[in-house]
């Protein structure tokens, strides 16, 4: 076989194994979103009903994830959690992908000072720390896994809004755009039928790639206290409660971690496959660069470290 | 004839940067003006100014663009976006690139059409096509269902030159059509362009560095040069009576077939943002002289409505 066909074998069974991927990753992210809706009709026991003659029981037959320290089964309050947790994510990434978008479409579309001014404000809130900052606003609201979602929501628009932005200034310097004004075309139809289809996809990349930072961020507002308000169950206030006992249970702490770690895992890797597919000319991340890149930098810090020796 | 747009000392500048002096025209109706000059002379500013394309750094500083007795420059939003596509077309040098690259062409047209009267889909498909086969473009459906990158840049300017045409404008702006193209395509695309004006009286300005489409298309022929209007007047006129120096040279430069290697104008033309005390020329100019450094040159008429810029050429007459 020649090299190129060689060549368009591979691409193509690339090609193939992305769609795969992307197909495997989101039948299991449909299966979280099946666990979150019909989490009622699937758990064995009532996640608020307490048994104290059960409690900090440890994982066994009946107790699939064991108790909490008032007894309450630890297997039901996760699927039960996952609702809070996956439907808050995923509603705050839809409401900040559409605001930065609309935000970073009209500053780009206007330009002037409305640009300016806004890309300022934007500077400013890019300026804190991020999780500093929204524990702050977080802190200001009244709590609540809404509050938490404003506070997160606040610190994460100015990514979308520069994104969208620079994508329509990019899409302004082309001719069809002029050409399309040349026709005639009203503005909000040169923005919904000429920019919008051709800037979609790096905003549908990033908003792909942050539901899981959105979950560990307000998973970690909740750990904190500053989101969800017990009893509601919610991974980052169940792993909040149980910190306390985690010599002794263990469980209570491991269960809704690995939870959030199976969510996250499974959100971003479905993520970067959709990037994959989506924004091609981007390098994948393989294990292969991992290494590759560990490797340059432990190389880097011992040549470092050999020249501070001499 | 009526004049249909008549430019008086327009002044244009990017970035506070002059790039347009005093530039005064006029067009009359049905006719088709060619502007001619080297790369940078100002050629397409002139006609972004005209249809109001400049953009975020380009600014009319001053001066008038009267279209149809409309002055251009100081209507509102509306009512240029109601002249833009009905009464003034404009054509890119990019085949291709006046068109979206993910939407197909037929929706594109569908667009241009909307975009001014309310009209039923078959009855603006007829209207397409009966467009496509006055310019000659044969199998209009498929060309409607492909998207750009599945037609040839040929083929793509060419039906440029239709979604142009298609609200039928009084004036038609090309900048470069031709450029992008080769040379059997360009003969197609200057020839459907002159049917345009037989067809439906259309006036064109077309802006080109190729002497032989302009002597082949043009009435009426503009020689710029550093933002300057240096010579202008009837084809035959300029093209083989010039005055000008660089008239001059820029013909004498230009490629012939078994020929010897054309001349090529001596020195370069001026830097981005130069400013001249004199004429703009005079650093190329073998009749430079102590009156070209120093003053500006006005307007000499020859006969015709032929004129010129120049000190030393008026003389020669």
């Amino acid at each position: 076989m020649s090299d190129d066909r060689l060549k368009l074998k591979n691409k193509k069974l690339k090609k193939d194994r992305t769609a795969l991927k992307l197909g495997f990753f989101l039948i299991l992210a449909a299966g979280l979103l099946f666990i979150a809706c019909f989490g009622e009709y699937i758990v064995p026991y009532d996640p608020y009903a307490q048994d104290l003659s059960n409690a900090l029981q440890p994982p066994s037959g009946s107790h699939l994830l064991g108790t909490d320290r008032y007894g309450r089964d630890l297997f039901s309050r996760i699927i039960i959690g996952a609702q809070t947790t996956i439907f808050s994510a995923l509603a705050l990434v839809a409401g900040i992908t559409i605001v930065g978008t609309i935000i970073g479409v009209i500053c780009g579309y206007v330009g002037g000072w409305v640009d300016s001014l806004i890309m300022r404000i934007s500077d400013i809130f890019l300026a804190f720390p991020e999780m500093v900052f929204a524990i702050a606003i977080a802190g200001v609201l009244n709590g609540g896994i809404w509050s938490a979602a404003i506070a997160v929501g606040l610190i994460a628009w100015p990514r979308y809004a520069r994104v969208a932005r620079s994508q329509v200034l990019a899409m302004k310097n082309h001719q069809y755009m002029n050409a399309a004004k040349l026709m005639g075309t009203r503005w909000y139809k040169v923005i919904l039928k000429h920019i919008m289809p051709n800037i979609l996809g790096p905003i549908i990349v990033t908003a792909a790639l942050d539901v899981g930072a959105m979950i560990m961020n307000l998973a970690g507002l909740s750990y904190l206290g500053l989101g969800v308000v017990p009893p509601t169950p919610e991974w980052g206030s169940m792993m909040s409660e149980g910190r306390s006992m985690l010599q002794t249970s263990p469980w209570i702490v491991l269960a809704p971690g690995l939870a959030i770690f199976i969510t996250v895992v499974i959100f971003n890797l479905l993520g970067d496959t959709i990037r994959d597919i989506l924004d091609p000319k981007q390098t994948r991340r393989t294990l292969n660069n991992h290494v590759q890149n560990m490797k340059a930098i432990l190389s880097g810090r011992k040549k470092r470290e050999k020249t501070l020796v001499e | 004839m009526t004049t249909i747009l008549e430019i008086e000392k327009l002044n244009v500048s990017y970035h506070g940067t002059s790039i347009l002096q005093d530039i005064n025209m006029k067009v009359e109706k049905g006719e088709i003006l060619g502007i001619v000059g080297e790369s940078g002379s100002g050629k397409s500013t002139l006609l972004k100014a005209i249809i109001g394309l400049l953009g975020d750094n380009g600014r009319v500083e001053s001066g008038r663009v009267s279209f149809d007795q409309v002055d251009l420059l100081r209507i509102s939003q509306k009512e240029l976006r109601n002249i833009r596509g009905t009464q003034l077309g404009m054509v890119f040098q990019n085949p291709g690139m006046s068109f979206n690259p993910i939407r197909k062409i037929g929706s594109q047209f569908l667009e241009a059409l909307k975009n001014h009267r309310k009209i039923d889909e078959a009855q603006a498909m007829k209207q397409i096509l009966d467009m496509f086969a006055k310019l000659g473009l044969g199998d209009g459906k498929r060309i409607l269902n492909s998207y750009p990158f599945e037609l040839s840049g040929g083929m793509n300017q060419r039906v440029a030159i239709a979604l142009a045409m298609i609200m039928n404008p009084q004036l038609l702006l090309a900048d470069e059509p031709t450029s992008a193209l080769d040379v059997t395509v360009q003969a197609q695309c200057v020839k459907e362009m002159m049917d345009l004006r037989d067809h439906f009286g259309t006036t064109i300005i077309i802006v080109t560095h190729n002497m032989g489409v302009v002597s082949h298309m043009a009435d009426k022929v503009a020689v710029m040069y550093a933002g300057d209007l240096v010579e202008y007047g009837s084809k035959t006129d300029v093209l083989n009576h010039p005055e000008h120096p660089y008239t001059k040279a820029l013909i004498a430069s230009i490629p012939q077939i078994g020929g010897t290697l054309p001349k090529g104008i001596p020195g370069q033309p001026p830097a981005f943002g130069q400013v001249f005390t004199g004429c703009s020329f005079s650093t190329r100019c073998h009749l430079c002289d102590d009156i070209c450094i120093h003053e500006k040159p006005v307007m000499h008429n020859c006969e015709n409505g032929h004129t010129v810029f120049c000190h030393k050429c008026f003389s020669e007459v």
